[in-house]
């Protein structure tokens, strides 16, 4: 744990222009000072170095107006800096702290601070980082002063219940269990529409034992056959037989009601086959055509046309060996057949082969095109609702008008029969900017399978094609709109004639019995997420009874350690601090409880909160015992008091100053005692003398000074004082302590003695400071020679460093009689020199 | 001074009141092992795992 060096303080509250140190050698230091001194200053000091802040000015002030200014000494000069350094000894060795005041509480606002460790700008956290411990707000420092004592009695019940969870450090838990409680919130959505179907075709009253499904997941033969049996029992119910597989069932059943419901409204109108995307792969199509207007391109139409006649004649012998020019076989003409004739003419045979095969390859591309455009082109009808199909005589004829529609769903459809007009109009129109360019399409290659002559422009032809392909995409899109408007329509249609004619849940049915798989997947989906509802209402109910039980342990072990001192400061006393705890069924409540007994034993206590009764005296010391549990639950390593215990309490005085110190000494805090009783020091610093208490005392002689700390431990006459006690006790320790007290002391009569001399000599800037670092060895000689009262002076102080020497050491110390002597020599050398 | 069974923090202590591998320990588990933000989706994993483990004892049934 931390402590603390020393404290270095300027122009804070009651202290002024002079740096003000208080060192701490011991881990106890008792300061003492008259009321108005500076005492609670110093307190608030290291409270603002702590926390940047002084508490007093939250709790005690109604307006906080009030502490305007009240930080900065209202008599220091503006030039100088307003701090508090303290150096602090932890695991990372001596590290010094300082908080500078930059600017003051003002009118509604807090004061301003900059915070540096080892000369350098520090933040909060490096605080904490070093072993500071800030408790929980709003006395966050291990400083007590007479206004944070009864804080937690005055705070409303949810202030002390929040203070004291953050105290113990279970927030953490509250913050847990609000995710946990989040989580349901989490779950998904039953996804399943077959599931939410199956609730609707289960209100079919032949079909009611499909109710039982929902309760428990079935096995799939189970599931099977209650909805043939729910069927069955419809179509009973209608006078119709039904049998087959559970799909056939359930396509009997749709055809019985699609029999019915065209009685009312022939919704079948609005069937429909899906429009695939169309993208079909015609570039293969394309070359071909390409490379048949290439070939066509070599042979003309004359040699086309002549081609049969050449094959002809190239198969006759005189033609086929032909070494010299012979007559022509057809025209007769003398010598006109050259060989290289002959060779032309089978030229244009070889090319017209080759036109020939590309010809019959676009001839079939042609039809593959035509036929893939053709196809699309029926699909995109399809695709269309039939009603559109119907031409009006036909719509009237079969009853689907516009008017019935509106007429069946009322005015509350009125909006979405009007949206889906309008996207049945947008959806028309793209059919037509689609289908136009695919029927001429269609017409062209059509055309070119009945004369391939007419191809002459393949760009033109592609362009088309993919046209065509874009413009079907488009259709798609639009369909793909288009469809949400329509079934809300036709849902709402359906519902109604439904109900006219008593078919409601029938379609649910159908749907559910044709996928039973998909249902029996919604039934374990649902079952699935209301096990786990329940589960996690469970295991918040756990986590409740866990965090409850985690609580009580530690408001249990704050609550011992605040009955420890209670019983230390007011032992024996039939009222008694019986308990801190939560109150059973309001987590937002913490008790203190109060034992009342009639015994000295403190037997039978009936328990009552300790605000009803409790006195004032016993209200303070429950402050006290819980401020000092509190530190030693946080080990916070040091504490401030500024005077805990009442003036008007003596009698548990004793108590404090033996008992409570002793224990926080054992327990290895650190404890800066303030007190303005005189008594409480001198018994303090007699008590503690073994353990060398540090002293101070603090004066207040010029408000413009400001306060002043005077290092009683330095006194030499006080030096002089504790080791005339320390030598009368019997344990070797105390001697050991006693021969570095009278050392230190007679290094402290030398300076003293030297100091005198030159300032008799005229030296007024000399001080004992002056004379820091030089020990008792460099000392004597130089104060030998100012003994001149009498000749055995000087050897008796030269006998005495001598003695005093192996004082320092662990492993050897004075006689007592040795120590007594020097005490005796002392004593004469202070009354013969000083 | 607490003795090597004393849970060090809070979470820790809290499993001591739970039961083991009841959801409500596994989500604690869960907690304790994220930080920050994947806190959330550290514990909402256990719910979806155990929404997937039910949904599976059900698949096992034909």
């Amino acid at each position: 744990m931390i402590k603390i060096r020393n404290v270095k303080i300027q122009g804070f509250r009651a202290f002024g222009k002079v740096e003000q140190t208080l060192d701490f050698n011991s881990l106890i230091a008792c300061v003492w000072g008259p009321n108005s001194q500076g005492k609670t200053s110093l307190a608030e000091a290291i409270e603002f170095l702590i926390t940047g802040q002084i508490v007093r000015r939250e709790l005690m002030s109604s307006t906080q107006d009030e502490f305007t200014d009240a930080l900065r000494n209202v008599h220091m000069p503006k030039n100088l800096p307003v701090y508090v350094e303290v150096t602090l000894i932890g695991t990372a060795g001596p590290r010094v702290v300082r908080r500078s005041l930059t600017t003051d509480y003002g009118k509604k606002q807090d004061c301003q601070t900059v915070l540096q460790l080892d000369g350098n700008p520090a933040t909060e956290t490096d605080l904490t980082v070093l072993g500071i411990v800030l408790s929980q707000p709003p006395l966050r420092a291990s400083v007590l002063a007479q206004h944070t004592l009864g804080y937690l009695f005055s705070a409303k019940p949810q202030e002390r219940a929040s203070y004291f969870k953050a105290l113990l450090e279970v927030a953490d838990l509250d913050t847990l269990r609000t995710s946990v409680a989040g989580l349901e919130q989490t779950l998904p959505f039953i996804e399943s529409p077959l599931f939410l179907k199956l609730a609707i075709a289960a209100e079919i009253p032949a079909a009611a034992n499909l109710k039982a499904l929902s309760v428990k997941v079935p096995a799939r033969a189970v599931l099977d056959k209650a909805l043939s049996a729910a069927i069955t029992a419809v179509m009973k119910a209608e006078g119709q037989a039904v049998s087959g597989t559970l799909a056939e069932q359930a396509d009997a059943l749709a055809l019985y009601l699609a029999g019915k419901r065209t009685e009312t409204f022939p919704v079948n109108g609005f069937d429909k086959k899906a429009f695939p995307v169309w993208s079909p792969a015609i570039g293969e199509q394309l070359a071909s055509l390409t490379h048949f207007l290439t070939e066509r391109g070599k042979v003309d139409q004359q040699t086309r046309q002549l081609a049969a006649l050449f094959v002809e004649a190239l198969t006759l012998p005189s033609v086929a060996g032909i070494a010299d020019p012979i007559d022509c076989p057809l025209c007769a003409a003398q010598a006109a057949l050259t060989p290289e004739r002959v060779a032309l003419i089978r030229e244009h045979v070889a090319d017209n082969a080759s036109f020939s095969d590309s010809e019959k390859a676009a001839t079939k591309a042609v039809q593959q095109l035509h036929d893939v455009v053709r196809a699309a082109q029926k699909q995109l009808f399809s695709a269309l609702p039939q009603f559109m199909v119907y031409t009006s005589a036909e719509r009237r004829q079969r009853g689907f008008r516009i008017n019935r529609i509106y007429s069946l769903l009322g005015d509350a459809h009125a909006a979405s029969i009007g949206v889906w007009l309008k996207e049945l109009k947008h959806l028309v129109r793209i059919y037509k900017t689609v289908s136009r360019p695919a029927g001429q399409l269609v017409a062209e290659l059509s055309a070119m399978q009945d004369d391939l002559e007419k191809l002459d422009d393949i760009a033109a032809l592609a362009d088309r094609c993919h046209e065509a392909i874009r413009l079907s995409g488009q259709f798609h899109q639009a369909m793909t709109s288009y469809l949400p408007f329509e079934s809300t329509v036709v849902d709402a249609l359906n519902a109604v004639i439904d109900a006219q004619s008593q078919t409601k849940g029938w379609q649910e049915l159908i749907d559910i019995a044709k996928d039973p798989a998909g249902l029996r997947s919604g039934l374990v989906e649902a079952a699935a997420l209301a096990q786990v509802r329940k589960d996690l209402t469970q295991a918040l109910r756990q986590i409740d009874g866990g965090n409850e039980k985690v609580a009580e342990e530690k408001f249990t072990a704050l609550s011992d350690g605040v009955a420890t001192w209670w019983d230390l400061l007011r032992p024996d006393e039939p009222s008694f601090f019986s308990a801190l705890r939560p109150r059973a069924g309001a987590r937002r409540t913490i008790d203190f409880k109060a034992g009342l007994s009639a015994h000295e034993d403190r037997s039978n206590p009936s328990l009552r909160d300790v605000i009803a009764v409790f006195s004032q005296s016993q209200l303070h010391c429950l402050g006290l015992a819980l401020f000092l549990a509190r530190a030693v639950h946080e080990k916070t390593g040091f504490i401030v008091l500024d005077d805990p215990i009442l003036s008007s309490d003596e009698g548990y005085r004793t108590h404090f100053n033996t008992a409570v110190l002793e224990k926080l000494l054992d327990d290895g805090m650190q404890v800066i005692l303030l007190t303005q009783d005189q008594k409480t020091c001198k018994d303090v610093t007699e008590l503690y003398l073994h353990r060398q208490i540090d002293t101070f005392q603090i004066n207040l002689d010029s408000p413009a000074d400001g306060t002043t700390v005077i290092n009683k431990a330095d006194d030499l006459a006080a030096m002089i004082d504790r080791a005339s006690v320390l030598v009368r006790g019997g344990h070797p320790d105390l001697h050991r302590q006693c021969g570095e007290g009278l050392r230190n002391a007679a290094e402290r009569l030398c300076k003293e003695i030297l100091v005198k001399s030159q300032r008799a000599k005229g030296n007024k800037t000399v001080t004992i400071s002056s004379y820091d670092h030089k020990v008792l060895g460099e000392l004597g000689p130089m104060v030998e020679p100012l003994l001149t009262s009498d000749p055995s002076h000087p050897g008796k102080l030269r006998v005495m460093a001598s003695n005093l020497n192996p004082a320092k050491h662990d492993d050897a110390f004075p006689a007592v009689d040795t120590l007594k002597v020097a005490l005796g020599n002392l004593k004469m050398f202070k009354k013969t020199y000083l | 001074m607490p003795d090597e069974s004393t849970p060090e923090n809070n979470v820790d202590r809290l499993l001591t009141h739970l039961k083991p591998e009841s959801l409500a320990a596994r989500i604690v588990v869960a907690y304790a092992g994220a930080a920050g933000e994947g806190r959330k989706t550290a514990i909402e994993k256990i719910v979806r795992d155990r929404l997937a483990e039910i949904a599976g004892d059900y698949d096992k049934d034909p």
